[in-house]
């Protein structure tokens, strides 16, 4: 799908920036320079705002996705069942650093998803893992390398 | 007007107005950072209200008569109410105003010995007053890699952006303490939208889109309200300086009618203080060879503008309205956002630009100089003038028409590196070759002075006499839109004054739909015109730009030569190069043309 | 001591069949409201008489908000607007979660119902863009409720206009303060606004609003069920009804309850959970929002919305058992990076203050901090609290207070590395 057909079906109005941002999002994986210049067009807005919306937001991306995309959550109750292992496992198994991404990996902290009680939660390309430990962390990226 | 209670006195208060404006209007001293004067230019308003009173320094406590307790909260969103009791001064507050400081600060830690602003900085001489220890919290960013791309390490706390793209405005993120006054500005005052506050927390950045180089009209006022050093002209002082160090150099300054009003502010004078003699002794003591006076160029500005306007009614060869183009900012705003309007705008160059093709043909030609030795510099209340002196149509194959423009700011700044006491100068005259300029030439500086100039010589080239009374009280003032009917023989002519380009915005908007009901627009891209300008001296508020405008004005009451066409200099020109108005040699050295702007960073592809 | 009233029907029904919630008697309050048997102004009554507070967590009574926006709408010709906070994103609540996934169609019932009560132009239902299934199903549903003609245009006999839009958010937990997310639907940037004005006076575009979380609006159906009398005498004096409540922690039994609220943390913890695990021992419980602890000493206190003498705060109604193993320091940095992720950076005090309390953490939890570390926690957690534009900053700081009033001094000076600073 193009960027036009997409944002043909929102109409112009300001409720519908989030939701035609979020059609965009899924159908690119991100959200480029270009087509937030075509947003804003569309929605008669400055194109800085639109690039303030989308890096205000944990969802919507300004850069293209890295291949594996991973999000461990790292607030207060997942802390506490010990998702920092899980993090720095995941640091040694694919030798990268959290919030520092490359093209290749992308591991992310992210806050609470509302799954404390299955937590620790890993969410791997967009697949929620639950009670994870340590111990899994090598079997549940083998699935995806 | 209600009376409220501040610090056990009682005051008049206005209910539309924030306490922080009645503190700032009795002289109470309470900090801002975020808050600005010319946010009474607002000329729209943002209905979410964010990035307002963000700086949260502004704190008092208050009370209503109901209430027992005080309450703290920001000045600048507190309006006033019936028996609304404020303290403006006491321990806690103090000691809040120094903690958010401080946190504001810690990221300056260091910085101030080698920044553009040092001792000029309004978060420096905040921290001065407050005591604030530079290092009690660690920086929370630190230098990174800015390539050409201005690629940023993504979800990294060491983000900085340095952005020296354009010839006008440099911006350096790392300088940057979010009070969002850019922001507000160039979106609720200019309408042009060209920054918004990107990303989150500790990692928030106020920036362009995709952090993309500034492309923007560059009318400055983002760096005329910046706090720190996070936006500012992009310095040409080395340029100058170079020149003047060059011995083959002829190093020729033209200065701007607005420039003479607002420099003395920068060495402590008050403002409206009309420093012109001083100025020209500076200059001379800075290395400058020769010093012209751009109210020339203005009177010769005019003289064309006039023609240009009288022929556009009579032949009808260009469409009406007409558009002034002396102000840059404005005209790039054209180009950028209303290309459709390109041939309203009058080809006339912006006296600048008319300054500088003089001294590199008309006087280069007299003293028989190459014009690649002459350096000719222009000082300019505008950081919009960098951008014009470096435009395409301003380039010739072996020299520019202007070689660089310095804003007053940078004069100042100049001066005041070498050592210059500015008020013990000694008085100066301007050159004679091209140094005289008629108080009408004057009235450029300040908004609706390009109007009134230019009535009265048309008044002259219509009836062929001056016009009774010279003074145009209507188009004058600092109100965002003036309309005016001003009958010259059996031609009425329909005159609008704006200043702003937001203002400018609404009409063409409404020019967009159809709806003309002028013949003349007259459009200064700054609040209040050049006397507001991007470039002029820190702070500009309306009181202060009333101040240089009365200044301006003050000079056409006191000037013998208030006509453009009277001007002996103008005659002797016209009759030793250019012929007469309108004339082909004047289309070549005087006018010039205008284009679609394309953005070299905005493509869709 | 569990009393299901919202989720009675939980796990009986399909959540994806519209019909199994009709079943159960859905939508017949809706189907009563379109045949004019049930007048906007009986809506209104009913549930200001019942006594329903925000189950938000500010616990402001619903039946006023609704008022006060109908008075500033009043007069006026604008319109009103009507906004489910779906945003859930509190470390440790995942109580509208629950009721999204089980029972999506008692949602959708009660913001008709409010629609049609508040005469609003438009209703929004904001989910949490983090959680994408969370609303296909509301998208899905609410297009089943426009099918069986219970949305959309010209409704009923009374031609009645019902317009629900589900929108997916951002994503972060400052879009679930009210005038974030008011900014969010207007495509602003998310960021709070300045109170006052109030959204009930200026919110969405400018326009009279009204943001009800959830569990609130899923009450509204039970309540115009059963009678707002019959509601009132569930619950406490001045907070009626049920609440429903994530407990964590190491208890026998951890999850969502729905209980009556006035119950005692004692009765919580005993009779609901059931104790907690062999072995452990209470250190404290954390109710509601973080910072709001309670002690071994405090397990009498009633849970209601109000604060006062034995009286605990509901907030949220999540609920955070801590034993004497748990790690404190961990936890203390868990909220820490939550809080410094979270700010939207919009005022110093909160994007400076949070980022430097994370750093305070940091070193908290490996026993490093720095002399100074203890001062300028304080002078954060002062700015924090006084002078942060929005409820967020205030939030940052409780849980910091709660530990040191708590733990005292030491817990900090204990910490503090040894040797030359």
């Amino acid at each position: 799908m193009t960027i036009q057909k997409i944002l043909l079906g929102f109409e112009p109005r300001p409720e519908n920036l989030l939701s035609a941002l979020h059609a965009i999002n899924q159908q690119f994986g991100y959200i480029s320079k270009a087509n937030c210049y075509h947003v804003a067009e569309y929605f008669e807005m400055a194109p800085p705002k639109i690039y303030g919306i989308i890096t205000g937001s944990e969802v919507l991306r300004d850069k293209p996705a890295a291949d594996l995309e991973i999000q461990v959550c790292d607030s207060s109750f997942c802390k506490s069942k010990g998702s920092d292992q899980i993090v720095k496992e995941v640091e040694n198994l694919l030798s990268i650093k959290a919030n520092y991404p490359t093209s290749k990996f992308n591991l992310k902290t992210i806050s609470c998803l509302g799954k404390c009680q299955e937590g620790p939660i890993m969410v791997v390309n967009g697949v929620i893992y639950e009670k994870v430990n340590p111990a899994m962390v090598d079997d549940i990226l083998k699935n995806y390398l | 007007m209600l009376e409220i209670t501040i610090d056990k006195k009682k005051y008049q208060a206005d209910p539309n107005q924030s306490v922080l404006d009645l503190l700032r209007a009795n002289s109470i001293d309470v900090p801002y950072l975020c808050d600005h004067e010319n946010y009474a230019d607002f000329c729209q308003k943002d209905s979410s209200g964010t990035g307002m009173s963000v700086c949260r320094l502004c704190l008092v406590k208050h009370r209503n008569q109901s209430e027992k307790k005080f309450t703290i909260s920001t000045s600048c969103n507190l309006y006033p109410c019936p028996g609304l009791e404020v303290i403006s001064q006491d321990q806690e507050l103090a000691r809040l105003r120094k903690i958010n400081l401080e946190l504001l600060f810690a990221d300056h830690a260091g910085l101030c010995a080698f920044c553009y602003k040092n001792m000029d900085c309004e978060l420096q001489s905040l921290a001065f007053k407050y005591d604030i220890d530079e290092f009690k919290f660690v920086p929370a960013a630190y230098e990174v890699t800015a390539d050409e791309e201005l690629e940023l390490l993504y979800e990294k706390m060491s983000r900085r952006v340095i952005d020296i793209k354009n010839s006008s405005i440099a911006r350096d993120s790392l300088k940057c303490i979010k009070c969002r006054r850019c922001e507000m500005v160039c979106r609720n005052i200019q309408t042009v939208d060209s920054y918004s506050k990107s990303h989150k927390a500790i990692r928030s950045n106020v920036s362009t889109e995709y952090l993309t180089p500034l492309e923007c009209t560059y009318c400055g006022q983002c760096s005329s309200v910046c706090p720190t050093a996070a936006i500012v002209e992009k310095s040409n002082i080395a340029d100058f300086q170079n020149a003047v160090n060059d011995p083959n150099k002829k190093v020729i300054v033209q200065t701007a009618p607005s420039v003479r009003v607002s420099l003395g502010e920068e060495f402590s004078m008050l403002p409206g203080t009309i420093v012109t003699k001083k100025m020209i002794q500076g200059l001379r003591q800075c290395g400058a060879d020769l010093i012209f006076d751009t109210n020339l160029s203005a009177d010769l500005t005019i003289m064309e503008e006039a023609t240009e306007l009288i022929e556009r009614i009579n032949k009808k060869n260009k469409p009406l309205p007409m558009f002034t183009s002396c102000c840059p900012a404005w005209v790039l705003f054209v180009e950028q956002h209303y290309p459709e309007f390109i041939r309203h705008i009058s080809s006339c160059r912006s006296p600048q630009m008319m300054m500088g093709s003089l001294i590199k043909s008309y006087y280069a030609q007299k003293i028989e100089l190459d014009p690649k030795d002459i350096f000719s510099v222009s000082i300019m209340p505008c950081v919009c003038k960098k951008y014009e002196a470096a435009r395409g149509e301003f380039q010739k194959p072996n020299y520019r028409e202007v070689d660089c423009s310095l804003t007053t700011r940078e004069l100042g700044k100049l001066m005041r590196l070498k050592k210059i006491r500015f008020s013990e100068l000694e008085d100066s005259k301007f050159d004679p070759a091209l140094g005289m300029g008629t108080s009408a030439g004057a009235m450029f500086g300040s908004s609706g002075g390009v109007t009134e100039a230019a009535l009265r010589t048309a008044y002259y080239f219509i009836t062929g006499d001056n016009p009774e009374n010279l003074a145009f009280e209507q188009v004058r003032g600092l109100s965002g839109l003036r309309n005016s009917k001003v009958k010259i023989a059996d031609l009425e002519l329909r005159v609008k004054v704006v200043h702003g380009l937001g203002h400018a915005r609404a009409i063409l908007e409404q020019l967009k739909k159809g709806q003309c009901d002028f013949d003349f627009l007259e459009v200064m891209a700054c609040p209040g015109g050049c006397i507001g300008g991007g470039g002029q001296p820190i702070p500009t508020s309306p009181k202060i730009r009333q101040a240089r405008a009365k200044a301006i004005y003050s000079q056409d009451d006191t000037m013998k030569l208030r006509l453009s066409h009277e001007n002996p200099l103008i005659k002797k020109i016209y009759k030793e190069f250019l012929t007469q108005p309108g004339s082909r040699k004047a289309e070549k050295y005087l006018h010039t043309h205008y284009y679609p702007y394309h953005y070299r960073h905005k493509s869709k592809d | 001591m569990e009393k299901k009233i919202l989720s009675k029907n939980w796990n009986k029904i399909n959540p994806n069949l519209i019909q199994s919630y009709q079943a159960v008697g859905g939508y017949k309050m809706l189907r009563k409201c379109l045949s004019g048997k049930l007048s906007p102004k009986t809506v209104l009554d009913q549930i200001t008489k019942s006594g329903l507070r925000g189950r938000g967590g500010a616990g402001f009574p619903t039946g006023t908000k609704w008022k006060l926006a109908l008075e500033s709408k009043s007069g006026q010709p604008k319109k009103l607007y009507f906004i489910v906070n779906a945003d859930e994103s509190q470390p440790g609540t995942f109580k509208d979660r629950y009721i999204i996934e089980k029972n999506p169609h008692s949602l959708i019932e009660g913001a008709a119902i409010a629609c049609y009560a508040l005469k609003a132009a438009k209703g929004f239902i904001y989910v949490n863009g983090h959680h994408f299934d969370q609303f296909k199903l509301i998208e899905k549903s609410l297009e089943a409720a426009q099918d069986q003609g219970l949305l959309g245009e010209k409704l009923g006999s009374e031609k009645i206009c019902l317009r629900i839009q589900a929108v997916r958010g951002s994503g972060g937990y400052i879009f679930g303060e009210e005038t974030t997310l008011i900014n969010s639907l207007q495509a602003s940037l998310g960021e709070a606004r300045l109170k006052p004005p109030y959204p009930t006076q200026n919110g969405l575009f400018g326009c009279p609003t009204i943001v009800n979380n959830v569990e609130t609006v899923a009450n509204i159906p039970t309540i115009l069920e059963m009678g707002a009398d019959q509601y009132r005498k569930i619950g406490d004096q001045d907070s009626t009804g049920t609440k429903l409540f994530s407990v964590l922690g190491p208890v026998k039994k951890s999850g969502l309850f729905e209980l009556p609220l006035g119950l005692t943390i004692r009765e919580l913890l005993y009779d609901v959970c059931g104790g907690l695990q062999k072995g452990r021992m209470l250190d404290f419980v954390q109710i509601g929002w973080m910072g709001n602890f309670f002690t071994r000493k405090s397990l009498d206190y009633k849970i209601v919305y109000d604060i006062g003498e034995k009286q605990a705060g509901v907030g949220l109604g999540s609920v955070l058992f801590v034993d004497k193993y748990t790690d404190l320091k961990g936890l203390i940095l868990g909220w820490a990076r939550f809080f410094e992720r979270e700010s939207c950076g919009q005022c110093t005090p909160c994007r400076e203050g949070t980022y430097r309390l994370l750093n305070i953490a940091e070193r908290l939890e490996k026993n490093y901090l720095f002399e100074k570390d203890w001062s300028n926690l304080q002078d954060i957690l002062e700015v924090l609290e006084k002078t942060s534009l929005c409820p967020f900053g205030k939030f940052a700081a409780q849980c910091w207070q709660g530990i040191i009033k708590l733990k005292g001094k030491e817990f900090f000076t204990q910490a503090m590395r040894k040797g030359k600073q």
